[in-house]
Order: structure tokens, then C-alpha cells, then sequence
């Protein structure tokens, strides 16, 4: 492809640049942490407060701390707020380049539009993916301080593999709608709109078994306590198949846009 | 003589509104050619069309005789150049260098030459501190860093400072390469362009090189002010020999061409006019031989349609 390579040093300094590496890393990082602590002690401040109050916990008893919830927390918190950071930062990635008209320059110069939407969702990705490996080791550190009991570092790596793919697949869709849209507010809302689609779809049995979304819920905390599902292949190879459409369909529009 | 730029009943029609319609340039190889139109004449869409920004709806061009694959072979700033504003000068060109297939010292020596050429030497703060005429500067460098054979400059001059238009119209003029740029200043396309072209309302209504356009349009008069409006009279009364056009706003002035048996040029205006004064002795506040300017063509052109004797 094209001067993939030289496109992609530039999308390396862009997210380095922009301060996009540095929010993301924030968001997953400020999670690994708090994701621990909020599972070890959020049962004592609630009891605590209750008390302090004098109210009634009508014969309610909170669960002990598990460590499994903090991996629970963890991923849960990535497959909201996360998601929520991540379609905020990338919605505006392929449509102001399309828009400023940079795009252009390049593509005149040489660059194949393959290349361009390649490398951007290529530089982003290995990002997003060193984030979240040094993210989930951060979390089984705290947890291991905390609770002194972790799941195995293999099933965290892999477990942690599939919120990736779970993420690449709201990346991928972020470039699709910026290529096929006009307006930024326009591409936020259809990626929050699809995310909401998607959350639906996850509680549809068997076929939300299957979609990306179960990617970033069930599937990863059932790898992590070592239990492999019937669906676990097909929600792979489903999300694997949606990225590499949307990603061809962003290279495709891209490449037969009037700018 | 060799064509650089040439269309064939170019058209782009957004849905009822025909914004370029079956238009037929041709710009030779070499030219510096000012590309003249009101807002919304169609400069913009015939350049983005040329530049393979946007699609023809019907009809052709060619760049340097070739009808395919022509977007290597031109450059092009846009109206509002935007860049990666995180980056330097050396950065952006560099990035640009590296993807048009310049590598190594070729690169290093291509990159110093341009920041040279746009005096953006030495400027090391990011893009985005930079002001409109060092970005015009830097768009004219990334246009031509892989030696195009045309180069298509929208707007590059219309809003700088006159400081900035200098500079700017300074490295349009040393560009060495086909130059088609358009603006609405008039007086920087007289100074810089050979050629030119002239668009309303999508349709092209006059090109060709400056001098013989400027040649083609001479009034052939001069205009003549009295001290009064009997000096006048009495000029009229012997002045068989011109085709004479009162003036209303000044009762004490004429405007005369000479007729065919004088023969039709400007020479001939004044050197008769002055003789025919010299032998009735009347005296003249003013004498001034018209002279076309690329400003009364544009105007004639597209506000009236063109003058009558076109």
C-alpha cells in the first residue's frame, strides 16, 4: 500500500501531539486504578456511611470484597466510559482531514487512500493496545495489593484482547461514519446512537451472543476465570468481519469522495 | 505551441445550477495565467475540477496532453490551505517530500530550496502559530515540492496584507512551471500574468495572452477637456475627421477616436486630435489618450457584457 509506512509515522506524532495518546491513556489508566479501590472498599463506605447515618439497611447484607469484581469493574467501566472517550476523541480523526482539505494534499502527492484510513486506525489501534496491556497490568497489581489473590496473567492478556477488538470495532466504525457523514455532531451521534443499538442487540439471546458488544461484557470475564464459551469463536470472527468491512467501505468512500 | 492545460465543454452542474458550463481553455505551457471571475463565476469549481478535488459532469480535460491520471501531475493551494498545525515547515514539507517519493539528501536539498524560496527559513515555531501570508507561503511550497508541471493557486493573494501580496505575487512570478491562479485583484494579474482568463457565471468569456487581449480591447480614443464649453463648440465644428462622444458628466469635455482613413489606433487619435487643436489654438486643460487596463476589460466584460465593438 502506498506510503503506508510514512503516513503512519505521522499519525504517530499526531495522537502523541494532539495530547489524544495522553486523554485515552488517562481515561484507561484512571480506571485500572480506581477500578480496585472502588471493588476493595466501595461495601465498607457504603456500611460506613450507612451507620454514620443511623439508616436502616432494612436487613440488607453487602457482599464481602471479591477480587473478581475488580476485573469486573474494570472492564465494565472500559466498555462505557471508555467507549464513551474514545468515540469523543476519534470522531472528529478522518472527517476534519476529509474537510481541511489536508487529505487531498496528500492524496495528490501519492498517498493511496487505502493507506491513509489504514494508517490511522492502525497508529490508533497499537496505541489502544499498549494502553490497555499496561491498563490491566495496573489493575491485576492493585488488585493483587489489595485482595492478594489474581487471575492468571494469561487469562488477563487474553481477556484483555477482546475488549481491544471489542474497541477497534467503535474505532473502525468512528472512520466509517466520518467518511460517509459531513458533520462531526453528526458522527458522535450515530456512534453513540450504534452503541445503544449495540447494548440492545447484546441482550438478545444467541445473536447478542455473537456481536461485538458481548466483547466488551461477558465474554472477556469468562476467559479470565478460564471458561471458554461455544460463542467466544463467533463473536471474534464476527467483530473481526465488521472491521475489515468498515475499514474497506472508509477506503472505498474516501477514495470516491468530491472533496 | 505547446498546451499545458486544456478542457473540452467542461461542465459541473449541482443539481439545477450549472456552475461551470461546456467551457473550453487552454493555457500554453509556461504561462503565468490569471484566472479572473466575480464570486461564484465557476473559478474555483473549473480549478477543483482540474485538480481532481471534484468530478465533471460532463466534458474533459487534459494536462499536459493527458486525460488520465493527472493528479501527479499538478499542484494545487487551495483558497483556505489548511496543514497539520502540530508541525513545523520542515515537517510538513518533509511529509510531503517523503510521500511524493523524495528520499534522502534529494529530500533534504528539495525541502531547504522551498523553505528558501517562501522565506520560511529558519521558522521553527509550529504551523499553527503562523499567520495567513506564511501559510499562503508554505501552501505555494508544498504545492511545487515534487516539481509539478502545473500548478493551480486559488485565491493566494486576495486576503493578505499588502506586505503579504507582495511576497506572495514575488514567488507566484518565480515559479518557473505553468502558473494558473486565480483572485480578484486586477492590478497584481496586470504586473504578473502573460495570460489570462476571464469567467462569469460559468461560462468563459474571454482568454488569451495579456497583451494582445489588452491589444484587442484598445479604445482607440483620447479624451479632450477644455478650459470651457465654447473652446469645446469650436473643436466640434471642425472635428469632420473623428467620431466624437459627448461626455454628460462634464459639459467642458469630448471623448474622440479617429475614423477608418486615419486608421485605428491610438497613435493616430492623438497625433491627429493634437494637430487639428494646434491650428484652431485652443487651449486644453486636459489630453489623455485611453488606455486599456485589465481592470476596464473585466469590468466591460462582466458587467456589460462586453463593449460594442467586440
Amino acid at each position: 500500500m502506498t506510503n503506508f509506512t510514512i503516513f503512519l509515522r505521522k499519525e504517530i506524532t499526531e495522537i502523541i501531539r494532539t495530547k489524544w495518546l495522553l486523554v485515552i491513556a488517562c481515561v484507561f489508566g484512571g480506571f485500572s486504578i480506581l477500578s480496585p479501590l472502588t471493588a476493595r472498599y466501595v461495601s465498607e463506605i457504603l456500611s460506613f456511611t450507612l451507620d454514620a447515618l443511623g439508616e436502616d439497611t432494612f436487613g440488607l447484607a453487602l457482599p464481602p470484597p471479591d477480587f473478581t469484581q475488580s476485573y469486573m469493574q474494570f472492564y465494565g467501566d472500559i466498555g462505557q466510559m471508555g467507549v464513551i472517550a474514545l468515540i469523543l476523541l476519534s470522531m472528529n480523526v478522518l472527517l476534519r482531514e476529509l474537510k481541511s482539505g489536508t487529505a487531498f494534499t496528500m492524496f495528490m502527492k501519492g498517498l493511496a487512500p487505502g493507506a491513509f484510513v489504514l494508517a490511522k486506525f492502525t497508529a490508533r489501534a497499537v496505541a489502544l493496545l499498549l494502553i490497555l496491556l499496561v491498563a490491566v497490568s495496573m489493575v491485576q497489581f492493585y488488585t493483587y495489593l489489595l485482595f492478594e489473590q489474581i487471575f492468571p496473567f494469561a487469562n488477563l492478556i487474553s481477556s484483555a484482547l477482546l475488549v481491544w477488538l471489542y474497541l477497534l470495532f467503535i474505532l473502525s466504525f468512528m472512520l466509517f461514519a466520518g467518511a460517509l457523514l459531513k458533520s462531526t455532531a453528526i458522527v458522535a451521534l450515530l456512534a453513540f446512537g450504534l452503541w445503544i443499538i449495540m447494548l440492545i442487540i447484546g441482550a438478545i439471546p444467541r445473536i447478542g451472543q455473537i456481536m461485538p458488544v458481548a466483547l466488551s461484557g461477558v465474554r472477556p470475564f469468562e476467559v479470565l476465570s478460564g471458561y471458554h464459551s461455544e460463542y467466544l469463536f463467533w463473536s471474534i470472527l464476527v467483530a473481526v468481519i465488521l472491521i475489515a468491512v468498515l475499514l474497506v467501505g472508509c477506503a472505498r468512500i474516501v477514495k470516491n469522495k468530491e472533496m | 505551441m505547446e498546451i499545458a492545460v486544456e478542457t473540452h465543454e467542461l461542465s459541473k452542474i449541482y443539481k439545477t445550477t450549472a456552475a461551470v458550463a461546456n467551457i473550453n481553455l487552454r493555457v500554453p505551457k509556461g504561462a503565468v495565467c490569471g484566472f479572473l471571475g466575480k464570486n461564484g463565476a465557476g473559478k474555483t469549481t473549473t480549478m477543483r475540477m482540474l485538480v481532481g478535488l471534484i468530478k465533471p459532469t460532463s466534458g474533459g480535460f487534459s494536462i499536459m496532453g493527458k486525460n488520465e491520471n493527472t493528479t501527479k501531475l499538478v499542484g494545487y493551494l487551495a483558497d483556505v490551505p489548511e496543514f497539520y498545525s502540530y508541525m513545523s515547515a520542515v515537517e510538513f514539507l518533509n511529509l510531503c517530500g517523503k510521500i511524493s517519493g523524495l528520499t534522502g539528501p534529494e529530500l533534504k536539498t528539495r525541502t531547504d530550496e522551498l523553505l528558501e524560496k517562501v522565506g520560511l527559513k529558519g521558522v521553527k515555531t509550529r504551523i499553527s502559530g503562523y499567520s495567513r501570508g506564511m501559510r499562503q507561503r508554505l501552501g505555494i511550497a508544498q504545492a511545487i515540492i515534487n516539481r509539478p508541471d502545473v500548478v493551480f493557486l486559488d485565491e493566494p493573494i486576495s486576503a493578505l496584507d499588502p506586505v503579504g501580496r507582495r511576497d506572495v505575487t514575488h514567488i507566484i512570478n518565480n515559479l518557473e512551471t505553468t502558473v494558473m491562479f486565480s483572485t480578484h485583484i486586477l492590478s497584481d494579474v496586470e504586473n504578473i500574468c502573460n495570460y489570462v482568463i476571464i469567467m462569469d457565471k460559468g461560462k468563459v468569456l474571454e482568454q488569451g495572452w495579456t497583451a494582445k487581449i489588452k491589444e484587442k480591447y484598445s479604445r482607440n480614443a483620447a479624451k479632450i477637456t477644455f478650459f470651457n464649453p465654447d473652446d469645446k463648440a469650436a473643436f466640434l465644428q471642425t472635428s469632420g475627421k473623428f467620431n466624437i462622444k459627448e461626455l454628460s458628466s462634464d459639459p467642458t469635455a469630448v471623448e474622440i477616436s479617429s475614423t477608418d482613413e486615419h486608421g485605428e489606433n491610438p497613435e493616430n487619435t492623438s497625433k491627429f486630435a493634437l494637430a487639428s487643436l494646434a491650428e484652431l489654438a485652443l487651449p486644453v486643460k486636459n489630453f489623455s489618450v485611453f488606455e486599456s487596463t485589465l481592470d476596464s476589460i473585466f469590468y466591460d466584460l462582466t458587467e456589460n457584457g462586453g463593449r460594442d465593438n467586440d
